[in-house]
């Protein structure tokens, strides 16, 4: 674990560069921020941090994110498309199509509903480090997590799946 | 949710591939951590039993002065080889158990880990000694040095026969020869204070200072000979 010094640090560098992407959707950008947040971690935190080491990465992570806003006037970023990964192209129809139809329903959410999809679903953050984060408690991560899921479903039942 | 949205959500939110990732980690240092906080690292991997034997006698010892206060000074010396056993035990563990290739292969070298522990074991004993010195020092009318000398000498000739035993032979059997050469020390340090009162008298002083100097030289040999084969390995 990160606290205990010996990092993942390969898994956690794609969890952060893929939260700083969503937030930035610039591949340039996201890098260079996600190098930026693993050196001001160890920087700030080293290994004497009783803090939680997610909290940090993701917190540090958002706040360089936000700078870069402020500085490239990236607010409607987030809006922007995800490019299609290459991986997909190959594939049958009907993944082809549930992958639309997820992207279709996702595009439908807010940024923040999207944020803590991303960071449940896809980062697998755990409960306690996502409340953390948010400064909110766990049973309000779960009540928040629990009706973005029910906009999320009745979105994809919207674009026709299942 | 259901799996295939799980993890259909996954790929939508996919970024391209980074580029700079595997120059970044490579040259990413590991954080920085402090000696003490090192050093306290390695405290917990320090066998239980290594300080229960150091309370012990530190106990016996305490106990001695009030029961037997004239052969408290042929007590602590016999009990001081115990002492130095759980040091040169300590540092051939990783040996024993055949942990050098792991040790040596996680993020400190087996070089500071040993001497850590070894640093560690020493520093108490040192304390121990010193807390024991006055009981000694008033019970037998002595003084700091010759106390000092007639406890260290046992002390440092089994860390000395034990780390040169440790160097030379490999497994338990190495250990079990470290046990011996304690029991040994220790029996001949209880039987010449008892049989022998020659020896403490103040004109030997010179010898037994000239046998803790010696014996103290080769144990600091033995302990950077036993780093420096941990290097090799």
């Amino acid at each position: 674990m990160l606290g205990d010094c010996f990092v993942d640090m390969e898994e956690q560098y794609d969890k952060i560069y893929r939260y700083c992407y969503f937030r930035l959707r610039s591949r340039q950008a996201a890098e260079d921020i996600t190098q930026e947040t693993f050196l001001r971690y160890f920087e700030r935190y080293q290994c004497t941090t009783s803090e939680q080491p997610l909290r940090c990465l993701y917190t540090i992570a958002r706040n360089l994110c936000v700078d870069e806003y402020r500085r490239d006037s990236r607010e409607a970023a987030w809006a922007q498309p995800y490019p299609y990964p290459e991986e997909e192209k190959g594939e049958g129809d009907e993944q082809v199509l549930t992958g639309l139809l997820v992207r279709a329903a996702v595009a439908s959410l807010e940024q923040d509903e999207q944020e803590l999809l991303l960071l449940r679903y896809v980062n697998e953050v755990p409960i306690q480090s996502i409340a953390q984060f948010y400064g909110i408690s766990r049973f309000a991560v779960y009540r928040r997590l629990a009706a973005v899921t029910k906009r999320f479903q009745a979105a994809l039942r919207k674009e026709g799946f299942g | 949710m259901r799996r295939e949205v799980r993890e259909e959500l996954k790929r939508v939110f996919e970024p391209p591939k980074p580029q700079g990732k595997r120059a970044f980690l490579r040259a990413l240092a590991q954080p920085r951590i402090s000696i003490l906080r090192f050093a306290l690292t390695q405290l917990g991997y320090i066998r239980r039993w290594s300080w229960a034997v150091s309370v012990m006698i530190f106990a016996g010892s305490v106990a001695a002065s009030v029961w037997s206060p004239s052969r408290i000074l042929g007590i602590v010396s016999a009990f001081a080889p115990l002492l130095a056993l759980t040091v040169v035990t300590e540092s051939g563990r990783s040996e024993n158990y055949e942990m050098a290739e792991l040790e040596t292969a996680t993020r400190f070298s087996l070089r500071s880990v040993l001497l850590a522990r070894l640093g560690l074991l020493g520093l108490a004993n040192l304390v121990m000694f010193f807390l024991l010195l006055p009981v000694v020092v008033w019970r037998q009318e002595l003084g700091v040095l010759r106390a000092g000398l007639y406890i260290l000498l046992p002390y440092l000739l089994t860390a000395f026969a034990g780390l040169w035993v440790l160097r030379r032979f490999r497994g338990r059997e190495a250990v079990y020869c470290c046990v011996g050469i304690a029991a040994c020390i220790s029996f001949l340090a209880a039987m010449l204070f008892e049989t022998v009162p020659q020896l403490y008298q103040p004109d030997m002083v010179s010898w037994w200072f000239a046998g803790v100097l010696a014996f103290g030289v080769g144990t600091v040999r033995q302990c950077t000979g036993i780093v420096r084969d941990s290097l090799a390995a």
